[in-house]
């Protein structure tokens, strides 16, 4: 079944194009990676995906679930299911972790008609988690991201997407910065939430990530374009040639 | 120039003021009546309330509150927070009630209490000599005004070398019934050598008319003492409520104080605090919230004139609706008071466009081996803040109150009793959450 269908994308900023008609189609269940060289639009895709302003959609339609998603409110989208890990989340003083994320899932279980979550039984569901990915309950309690390592607001975006149990999860360069044991626990949390139910689209500039997290599908976006889609091999050549020939081919 | 409305209804009140007939008190009743009568109400015009004109109030014409009918008033409200281990000392329009008031009931009391009526009447000298000390009618017509009619409150005296462990909790309720009404209360603490003692001060209005409270305290940390003083302010909406506090600080004793500003018309608090001692330390920390046409001004003069002494001060306000926010802090270092450390920093964030607020740092330094620093930021939340929680599925709305919580609990982390901070941690909540309800009810209409 078909989760999310972009057809025809073009996003400007600033004035500036840089996606050029993008077409991408995930179903229910599937993982997918993009992969590209940098400036080449592959967080301009997560940032619309998301709704964030300052993106410009000139064209082109994006599907989710059957609705108009361009045409729904951020925290709306985020509600349906959808959740961005972000390539630099922000740090927020002031807001402990906890309570943000506790806020977010009755958020998300009042739209879904769920009775709310309180303190204890909220504790008792983030524990587990907190063990797979090797984050303690003391960190949790501090304000969202201050004084996080790279390596530990990556865990902390990570986090939030396994407490939010999202359907269509972007994970916007997670693997960024993380050495290999850093990114073997990302990865484990990434996997846990693997399902029937739930599509991913890892997006990332080394193949690295796609080792642990295996893809059915890999794309490569150069030039605000995807060039070319394949099999998990896809990946595998792009480490051994670089992206030099789909450059070319993109400037040409 | 007239007493804007005080005279008329005052004048007959004169012979039943507390304490006549007592040189001491009746020198200072004198002098407060002659300030006051030739300088009025604060205008505009008066650099230090250029941001809080008076002219409405002035326009109110007060009765004492002597005049009023409390005898419907006895409980303390539920806003007014409970502390475990309490000691009330229960004020109604400024005057001591005591069927509300617990601290008769403590055989344990370590500490001298006596409601300021009797002890004008009595000669306690330790009163007779520190009175008026630090507030004078001549600071300025506020206090004026307070001294010429100054009735209810108390005064207060920890011993040397006294720590005393419970809770002072003063809850000041005013209430209104048929006509506006006016009280002048004073408070007199006096700490002496290597005491201590925690004192909680709510401030609640019951609906009604409008009301005026006029406040005066005035207190005398000797060294070593220690004070901590939480004040919350949740004066009735159509209320006005104007506090004086002069504090001196002996060597080594500090002063630790938070104020929070969570309802009344307008509100202004004023501080005079004198670091008279080798390392006196004093913090003056503070947090408002205001919405609607609320009017709240903090003003402070932190006068270093001791060596090695230090102040700190950190204010942080949010303001909805059409909301007017002050603050003016003053620190002075004089000459010889070397080796200071003095820092103030105020920030408010503006929930839309409407409020406005004015702030006036003012450092005055004249020692050359000091540090001081001030700050003073004013905007809206940061839109990439309100973006996040929003892409987590928090609305607009839900995502703005926890930013605003977010702020606001910042500087109420900085109080070390936890179980003040849990108390002023849930007036905050309930002033957002009615907040989050009314704009519900807007977007319903």
């Amino acid at each position: 079944m078909v989760l999310i269908e972009i057809e025809d994308l073009h996003v400007s900023v600033a004035g500036k194009e840089i996606l050029r008609g993008i077409d991408l189609k995930i179903n229910t269940g599937e993982v997918h990676a993009i992969m590209g060289p940098n400036g080449t639009g592959k967080s301009t895709l997560s940032n619309v995906i998301a709704g964030r302003d300052g993106y410009e959609v000139t064209a082109g339609t994006i599907t989710y679930k059957g609705q108009d998603l361009l045409s729904m409110e951020s925290d709306e989208r985020a509600r349906e299911g959808i959740f961005i890990a972000f390539q630099y989340p922000v740090e927020i003083p002031g807001v402990a972790t906890s309570t943000f994320l506790k806020t977010a899932l009755n958020a998300k279980r009042r739209h879904q008609g769920l009775e709310q979550i309180d303190a204890v039984s909220f504790l008792k569901l983030v524990r587990e988690k907190l063990k797979i990915l090797e984050i303690s309950e003391e960190m949790i309690k501090r304000p969202l991201n201050v004084g996080f390592s790279g390596g530990e607001k990556k865990r902390a975006e990570v986090l939030q997407m396994s407490v939010l149990e999202p359907e269509f999860a972007v994970l916007d360069e997670t693997d960024s910065g993380l050495d290999i044991d850093a990114l073997q626990v990302v990865a484990s949390g990434i996997n846990g939430q693997r399902g029937p139910k739930t599509s991913f689209l890892l997006i990332t500039h080394y193949q690295r990530l796609l080792d642990f997290i295996v893809p059915d599908h890999v794309h490569v976006l150069v030039g605000g374009k995807i060039l070319r889609s394949g099999g998990k091999e896809l990946a595998l050549e792009l480490e051994a040639a670089g992206y030099s020939k789909f450059i070319e081919a993109a400037a040409a | 120039m007239n007493d804007h409305g005080f005279s008329p209804t005052y004048a007959h009140a004169l012979g039943a003021l507390p304490g006549t007939g007592h040189e001491w008190m009746d020198s200072l009743r004198q002098s407060g009546r002659a300030l006051f009568g030739a300088a009025g109400l604060p205008t505009r015009s008066m650099e230090s309330w250029r941001y809080t004109p008076l002219s409405d109030l002035a326009r109110i014409s007060f009765s004492p509150a002597s005049m009023g009918d409390v005898s419907d008033v006895v409980s303390v409200p539920m806003e007014v927070p409970a502390f475990s281990g309490e000691v009330l000392l229960v004020f109604v329009n400024g005057e001591f009630n005591s069927n509300m008031s617990t601290v008769f009931e403590d055989p344990d009391l370590d500490f001298e209490f006596q409601p300021f009526n009797a002890a004008s009447e009595t000669n306690i000298s330790w009163v007779r000599s520190r009175l008026g000390g630090l507030a004078t009618p001549s600071d300025n017509s506020i206090v004026a005004l307070n001294s010429a009619y100054m009735a209810g409150g108390a005064v207060l005296r920890i011993g040397k070398g006294k720590h005393v462990d419970k809770v002072i909790h003063i809850v000041n309720i005013g209430h209104a019934g048929a006509e506006p009404i006016a009280w002048h209360p004073r408070f007199l603490f006096v700490l002496d050598g290597y005491s201590k003692v925690t004192v909680i001060e709510s401030h609640v209005g019951l609906p009604g008319q409008t009301y005026f409270s006029n406040q005066v305290v005035e207190i005398y940390l000797g060294p070593k003492a220690q004070m901590k003083r939480y004040i919350d302010v949740q004066e009735d909406l159509e209320a006005f409520h104007l506090a004086t506090s002069a504090i001196e600080l002996k060597s080594d004793s500090s002063y630790e104080e938070f104020s929070l500003i969570a309802n009344g018309r307008k509100v202004r608090r004023e501080t005079k605090l004198n670091l008279a001692g080798e390392r006196a330390s004093s913090v003056l920390n503070g947090a408002y919230a205001l919405e609607g046409e609320r009017h709240c001004d903090i003003t402070t003069f932190v006068n270093h004139s001791a060596v090695h002494t230090k102040s700190s001060q950190v204010i942080k306000g949010v303001l909805a609706g059409k909301s007017r926010g002050v603050f003016q802090g003053h620190i002075k270092v004089n000459p010889d008071a070397q080796k200071v450390d003095g820092n103030q920093l105020h920030k408010a964030i503006l929930l839309n466009r409407g409020p406005e607020v004015d702030c006036k740092p003012e450092l005055e330094i004249y020692a050359d081996d000091v540090k001081c620093s001030h700050g003073a930021t004013t905007g809206e939340l940061d839109p990439e803040h309100l973006f996040y929680l929003m892409s987590r599925g928090l609305d607009p709305s839900s995502a703005c109150n926890l930013l605003t919580k977010g702020f606001l609990l910042d500087v109420v982390k900085k109080i070390s009793e936890s179980e003040v901070q849990h108390a002023y941690q849930d007036i905050i909540s309930r002033w957002l959450g009615s907040r989050l309800e009314g704009e519900d009810k807007a977007a319903q209409l």
